[in-house]
């Protein structure tokens, strides 16, 4: 499980012991855990290790990181340049911004969004809820074959991680320059914009 | 040219004005009067209490942000830094996002400027079922009329922008009456930013209104401070404690602060002044706090239309259609006012809901694509109690809202008006904003999907920017926390003035109302407190 921020300091945000018991307790996606978890008697790459932020970021953990790589694609795919310097750039911007994203949540929702990564993180969950055996190994339509079983299903629960991830993906995105571009807005007034700024 | 951010000459002319996380040593603050929260409320009683000759501190959790940040104009910095949880808040089951301002000025600095005075029909509700006295359309209208001369607000004189004018040629062509909406602005610029805060100082805020006003009389701001707990002792409110928070305003700093003050006034709106006093203990015989919590749940309605509609530039919202407000009296099947919504693209998207080739092609005709909006107007039948706001363990606030077939009925017939009007005014396509929906080509065709999507949670993507109620007014105490003078009950010190006192939802934009309230309730509380000598502490 992960730690949850609770303190700003200038080295970095101090964490709190969170123990999986506390971050399962309740919340929307606790009780599909919960249910995976009573199956057995520990969550395979989950006991009770405290996993950290992943370095350079706020919120999103190391596997959280490896979700996202697979997410960006199946929610921008056509919209994203091609394989290159520009492309990795543009990727790591997007990563920053759902970072801060998460971050910016107040403790209730990054309890629910903790509780969605793992549940997309944990093999024991993820495997039959999502058809994916690993985040680094799933292609673009493989993800979004995931999405729309989500989208669709009669689980409001699944509806309700689905909206999240895609929001999540694509206001970290309609918010960058490329993003603009990609709807067609040609940004700010000009000339206001330059008054203001000169 | 830079436009005056009016902080900058102020301080240096003597404001007092502290950014909590610069502290480094636990700090404890006495003054007449403690406001907590800076925004329609708490902003329009600071400068009414300071003008009064009280000595008034004003806490704010957000940061101080001014024309100098907002002259960017770019959407992924206010979203994040203006809006309470980055703009991510949402009910406890993600089912309703939540648009609340968090800065100096609270909502009041990325509002649309829409300004209405309190429809007389939901005055009346409110002497009826709540026993609210003073509150009468003939009583307040001085109060409003005090507040729309402070605050510029005057019916948009220019020509509406192609968003809203759409608005206007849809609901023309229907015969159903639509009208200029009043703003709060003056020599507004008509750029459409509203929501990033205002560029050019024109949109009328507290932020450059009653706050520098307040400051000029010698109140202080502190900003970047969480409130998290009222002490109640012995009927009273004995003091209160807050902790700084960090520059990136998210995280405590570790700096606590203790304010000892005479009275105090809740105004962080409807979500953060109930979980204050759940946090607190405070007293509530009746378990009232928190409950009746109205959003004027919205859905939405996108058309496509043949030019161009850039409906990101020009200002937000100027055209409304309140055909389906009142037809039944305030009673009877949901009413909701038609707006538009502004169409920058982070926002767009975040209302747009889809992915991959259809997020891309949908959100590629933004420049042609015309927006509005239904407000439904919740709180005034028993099948719409509105929802509840608790605290988790940490103390943070959580809403609940549920929908009953009521509510679903009334978003059924929303998405109908919306997509009639747009059709009326010459889209090609409508596409309502619900996750099982498609492109319609026709208005028939779009009729008969809009009547067999799914109306759940989760299927009708629900937003809100108007949060209201959950510390209700009126002199019934087993329905009410405040009474008609917004005094909270259980403690002689304590008011709570903003929108969080309203027992159901406005049926109209709320920041009108919240000021004309709010100057009632703090010129009679200005007169109370001056009226007895300041105690010896």
């Amino acid at each position: 499980m992960r730690n949850l921020p609770t303190t700003e300091t200038e080295s970095g945000p101090n964490a709190v012991d969170l123990t999986r018991r506390s971050l399962l307790q309740v919340g929307l996606f606790g009780s599909l855990l919960l249910g995976a978890a009573g199956t057995t008697a520990t969550l395979s790459g989950c006991s009770s290790r405290v996993e950290s932020v992943a370095a350079g970021y706020k919120f999103l953990r190391d596997a959280d990181l490896l979700l996202m790589r697979a997410l960006i694609p199946a929610v921008l795919g056509p919209m994203l340049p091609p394989p290159g310097a520009e492309s990795e750039a543009l990727n790591a911007q997007l990563m920053r911004n759902i970072d801060l994203g998460c971050y910016r949540l107040g403790h209730p929702a990054q309890k629910v969004v903790a509780q969605l990564f793992d549940l997309l993180n944990l093999r024991l969950t993820r495997w039959p809820l999502t058809g994916i055996k690993a985040w680094d190994e799933a292609t673009p339509a493989q993800v979004q074959a995931f999405l729309e079983r989500w989208r669709t299903s009669s689980f409001s629960v699944l509806n309700a991680g689905y909206r999240a991830l895609i929001k999540l993906v694509s206001v970290s995105f309609y918010g960058t320059h490329v993003g603009w571009a990609a709807a067609n807005y040609p940004g700010p007034p000009p000339g206001p914009f330059q008054v203001f700024n000169s | 040219m830079a436009i005056d951010d009016i902080y900058t000459q102020g301080i240096a002319g003597g404001w007092k004005v502290t950014d909590a996380s610069t502290l480094k040593q636990d700090q404890t603050y006495e003054a007449d009067v403690a406001i907590i929260g800076s925004g329609a409320g708490g902003g329009t009683t600071a400068e009414i209490l300071s003008a009064a000759g009280l000595k008034v501190l004003i806490l704010e959790e957000g940061p101080l942000q001014t024309a100098a940040n907002f002259k960017d104009m770019d959407d992924a910095r206010a979203y994040g830094e203006l809006y309470q949880e980055g703009a991510g808040r949402a009910t406890s089951d993600g089912a309703v996002s939540i648009l609340q301002g968090r800065s100096v000025g609270g909502t009041t600095t990325v509002n649309w400027t829409s300004s209405f005075r309190t429809p007389p029909l939901t005055l009346k509700y409110w002497a009826d079922t709540f026993a609210l006295k003073g509150g009468s359309e003939e009583e307040m209208a001085p109060w409003f009329a005090q507040m729309e001369e402070r605050l510029g607000v005057a019916p948009w004189a220019v020509p509406p922008n192609a968003n809203n004018g759409a608005l206007k040629r849809g609901a023309e062509a229907l015969g159903w009456a639509a009208h200029v909406i009043p703003r709060n602005v003056r020599g507004c610029w008509n750029l459409g930013y509203c929501g990033l805060g205002c560029p050019t100082n024109a949109k009328q805020s507290m932020l450059v209104t009653t706050i520098p006003g307040a400051l000029k009389n010698g109140a202080q701001l502190l900003h970047h401070v969480s409130v998290r707990k009222l002490a109640f002792t012995n009927g009273k409110v004995s003091g209160l404690s807050a902790e700084a928070l960090g520059p990136g305003c998210i995280q405590p700093s570790g700096v606590k602060i203790t304010v000892r003050a005479r009275h105090y006034v809740l105004a962080g709106g409807a979500i953060n002044n109930p979980a204050l006093l759940l946090r607190s203990n405070a007293p509530d015989p009746h378990q009232r706090i928190g409950k009746r919590t109205c959003i004027h749940p919205v859905n939405l309605s996108l058309g496509i239309m043949p030019d161009k509609v850039e409906g990101y530039y020009g200002a937000p919202q100027s055209i409304y259609c309140d055909e389906h407000q009142w037809k039944h009296g305030a009673a009877g099947p949901v009413g909701y006012k038609i707006e538009t919504a502004p169409m920058q693209p982070l926002l767009s998207s975040a209302i747009f809901g889809r992915y991959g080739d259809e997020l891309k092609t949908g959100m590629g005709l933004l420049p042609y694509t015309q927006s509005m909006l239904s407000l439904l107007r919740d709180g005034f039948d028993e099948q719409s109690a509105g929802g509840e706001v608790q605290i988790d363990g940490s103390g943070a606030p959580v809403l609940h809202y549920d929908f009953s077939d009521y509510m679903w009925d009334g978003f059924r017939r929303a998405y109908l008006s919306m997509a009639e009007m747009q059709f009326a005014a010459g889209a090609k396509q409508v596409m309502p904003l619900h996750v099982d929906s498609k492109i319609y080509a026709s208005w028939s065709e779009a009729k008969d999907a809009i009547g067999s999507l799914p109306y759940r949670k989760q299927r009708v993507p629900v937003f809100t920017a108007h949060l209201m109620g959950g510390c209700a007014m009126g002199e019934d105490e087993k329905l009410t926390v405040v009474d008609s003078d917004a005094r909270f009950r259980h403690a002689e010190n304590l008011s709570i003035i903003d929108g969080s006192i309203f027992p159901t939802s406005i049926g109209a934009n709320p920041q009108l109302s919240i000021y004309g309230f709010a100057c009632k309730n703090a010129t009679k509380l200005a007169g109370q407190l001056n009226s007895v000598p300041a105690a010896k502490s």
